[in-house]
């Protein structure tokens, strides 16, 4: 069964589309990526996924119900921007949004346990939010969505702002609510992350769906037009090479999208640098990403396009 | 569906965060302190500042009342004095001039000149006019609300011309001091005849219960609405502006989010009136006045507290949700101040003619009706039983209807960030549904 299943939803506010007729599906027990510009409509989605906002036109499902019946007690929601009672104990904010959840209390009581020890948080039970670090309060909201054991998870931007120790954490967590039978949902505009961690992905742009398929599937469809360098010369040897259509200069390694042969291109580079690394690839997220997002592009043909 | 578990679990912690705030622990305080140092203060300040002597010029153009004024203001200045010899009032020290010769506006830029230079605190005029049909006193001074002085002037200035008047006639001193002497006005309530038929005596009419009971009724009522529905701004601002509000929805309906924050503060206030009501029934008691205040009037004072609860803190929370910042929030509260402010700008005349048309019809404005009914309701002659039901029957839809938008508003105002709303905009969320 489908843990969440959306059916041509469109949402405007005033004269600006939102979501353009978006349908997506989204299978119980995966990880899914939604990715996409800011103010492509991808949280506007979520929002409607909860049911805190309401679509003009289509029908969302989430583990089978919608609408004013829509499944909240069983899906856990952390927004991009977090919401946390400052002056709240961690203990009692935890219970407060348990038993907002519909969690028995005694429930409540050892997921926090599990999870305070989990993230290494238990010692600030009894401690106000206030007295959280920017890491630990974002752990604490991360528990704050699980606490009442979701079967569905939609986390929007859980891993922005995080040092690379905190992210590493929260990305073990995911995992670990997946392991434990949620179905997770997360926007994120860390591509890396994306690739790394989600069985499908998603992408939005200007409110249509661009992209929706597992990385294979996506990387499959943009080509293997797409190599990395590593050269002596670095970004200034790809200066006026012919077939050279784009370039994502990561420092010491070059992302090069081609027009031509990887073995011509190759043999022409080696004669103007020492070149140390030299892998022909499918494009990665981020270019295809890049790709899509060009200022001007036209959602409606690049959704033709990735179709 | 609507969720009461969820509502009540909004209630309980909002009603839990309040009451165990240091800001719930210190108003408890605070007001009836507030309360006793503004009945205590001015008292001991009016009585410092009446210590003081007072120099007082006096030009007698009737020639003859001069001397007899000075003499009242002797036996007066005397009675001001304790046993002990410590001042308890204030003093008039009279002195006469006569004009010798200086026009009427000379003397009196001259003795205005005396005034601002502090030497003397007012001087007066007794015109010859004083015997005549229409006998005016002019008094003059810059301090023109101190009241004391003015008071006594009329009354002795105007005895003591009715006993020259009296005097002109040949009248026996004796009797004269009858004829001018004070008269002892007793007020009294109503008689009532028992079943046997045996009438019983009316009561004196006791100034704590006919005004001072109904004026506690009705400020606790006001101070109680407005201290514990007025907060619900605050709170739901800083929800919105900390994105706490996108987490507890979702969890909750924008319906059973406010829900539950109204029945939490409507927690607060009725642990609040209890408290307060307590303490000033204890404190009547204690004084003799247990039965200043019915159990019916303390019902529909939690009633009509309820429902005021409703209306304020639908308002409240309905702007803070339609606000992005605190300036905002302060201009569209200005308006509905007023509204809440109404009954304190008419509850005096309410309070001399309850049983007035004004009063009648002010009672009944649903906005104004839990003050105002409230005060009513503890005044003589009391509402009859139809404008008390008609008052909650108003009331109560208004609250219904306040509930209702407020509730419109709340869900879409509460995720809009940016700009705040205005009423027109408020007005179409409440439409728009």
């Amino acid at each position: 069964m489908a843990a969440i299943d959306i059916s041509g939803v469109t949402k405007t506010f005033g004269s600006h589309l939102a979501v353009d007729d978006l349908s997506l599906s989204v299978d119980e027990g995966s990880i899914y990526g939604f990715i996409g510009p800011n103010g492509s409509g991808k949280t506007t989605t979520l929002r409607m996924i909860m049911n805190i906002l309401l679509p003009d036109r289509g029908e969302i499902h989430v583990l089978g119900r919608s609408g004013s019946a829509a499944a909240r007690d069983d899906v856990g929601y952390l927004p991009e921007e977090r919401g946390l009672y400052r002056k709240m104990s961690v203990g009692r904010l935890l219970e407060y949004y348990g038993a907002l959840k519909g969690a028995k209390a005694a429930d409540v009581e050892r997921e926090m346990t599990f999870w305070l020890d989990r993230l290494d948080l238990a010692k600030w039970r009894h401690h106000k939010i206030e007295a959280l670090s920017k890491g630990m309060s974002q752990k604490v909201q991360l528990i704050a969505t699980v606490i009442a054991r979701p079967r569905v998870v939609i986390l929007d931007e859980p891993f922005s702002g995080l040092d690379p120790v905190n992210a590493n954490v929260l990305r073990e967590s995911v995992l670990e609510l997946r392991q434990r039978g949620s179905t997770i949902v997360f926007s994120t505009h860390d591509m890396g992350v994306a690739e790394e961690m989600c069985d499908r992905i998603f992408m939005i742009f200007k409110g249509r769906k661009v992209l929706d398929g597992t990385l294979d599937e996506i990387q499959a469809r943009y080509g293997h037009d797409t190599v990395r360098v590593r050269t002596a010369a670095g970004r200034a040897a790809l200066d006026g090479e012919p077939g050279v259509e784009a370039v994502s200069d990561y420092g010491n390694l070059q992302e090069v999208r081609l027009t031509t042969d990887p073995q011509a291109f190759l043999a022409r580079l080696i004669e103007r640098t020492p070149v140390f690394h030299f892998e022909v690839t499918r494009p990665s997220l981020h270019d295809i990403f890049v790709r899509i997002a060009q200022p001007g592009a036209d959602a409606g043909q690049i959704a033709e396009v990735g179709r | 569906m609507i969720s009461w578990g969820k509502v009540w679990t909004v209630a309980a912690t909002e009603f839990q965060h309040a009451i165990r705030s240091k800001a719930f622990i210190i108003g408890i305080l605070l007001m009836p302190a507030l309360a006793g140092l503004s009945a205590v203060i001015p008292k001991f300040a009016g009585d410092e500042v009446d210590k003081l002597e007072r120099h007082v010029a006096v030009v007698d153009e009737t020639g003859r009342l001069y001397p007899m004024l000075s003499l009242v203001a002797d036996q007066w200045n005397a009675a001001q004095l304790n046993k002990d010899g410590s001042v308890k009032g204030p003093r008039f020290r009279l002195q006469e001039v006569k004009a010798a010769g200086r026009q009427p506006d000379d003397l009196r830029v001259e003795l205005s000149d005396r005034v601002r230079e502090k030497e003397l605190f007012a001087f007066v005029e007794l015109p010859k006019a004083l015997f005549e049909d229409a006998p005016r006193l002019r008094y003059y001074t810059d301090s023109p609300t101190f009241q004391p002085l003015p008071r006594w002037l009329d009354e002795v200035v105007g005895r003591l011309v009715i006993a020259e008047r009296l005097r002109n006639t040949n009248v026996d001193p004796q009797t004269m001091l009858a004829l001018v002497r004070d008269m002892q006005l007793d007020r009294l309530g109503l008689l009532t005849r028992a079943g046997d038929g045996r009438v019983a005596p009316a009561k004196v009419s006791d100034p704590i219960r006919s005004f001072v009971t109904p004026m506690v009724m009705m400020m606790l009522m006001f101070l109680i609405v407005i201290s514990t529905a007025s907060p619900l701004l605050n709170s739901v601002m800083e929800e919105k502006m900390t994105r706490i509000s996108e987490v507890l929805l979702g969890s909750l309906s924008p319906f059973e989010l406010m829900a539950g924050k109204l029945l939490g503060v409507i927690g607060v206030s009725i642990v609040l009136s209890a408290l307060y009501l307590s303490g000033a029934y204890t404190f009547a008691v204690y004084h003799g006045y247990g039965d200043a205040v019915t159990a019916v009037q303390i019902v529909w004072f939690v009633v009509y507290l309820i429902l005021a609860m409703m209306i304020y803190g639908s308002l409240f929370i309905a702007i803070g949700a339609a606000a992005t910042d605190l300036k905002d929030a302060q201009a569209l509260m200005t308006p509905c101040m007023l509204l809440f402010m109404s009954p304190v700008f008419i509850w005096m005349p309410v309070l001399r003619a309850p049983g007035s048309t004004m009063a009648i019809v002010a009672s009944l404005v649903p906005f104004a009706t839990p003050v105002l009914m409230t005060l009513r309701m503890a005044l003589s002659p009391a509402p009859t039983l139809w404008q008390i039901a008609l008052g909650f029957v108003l009331t109560t839809a208004t609250s219904a209807f306040f509930v209702w938008a407020g509730g419109r508003v709340f869900r879409v105002g509460i995720l809009m960030q940016g700009k705040s709303a205005t009423f027109a905009e408020m007005w179409r969320w409440v439409r728009a549904g």
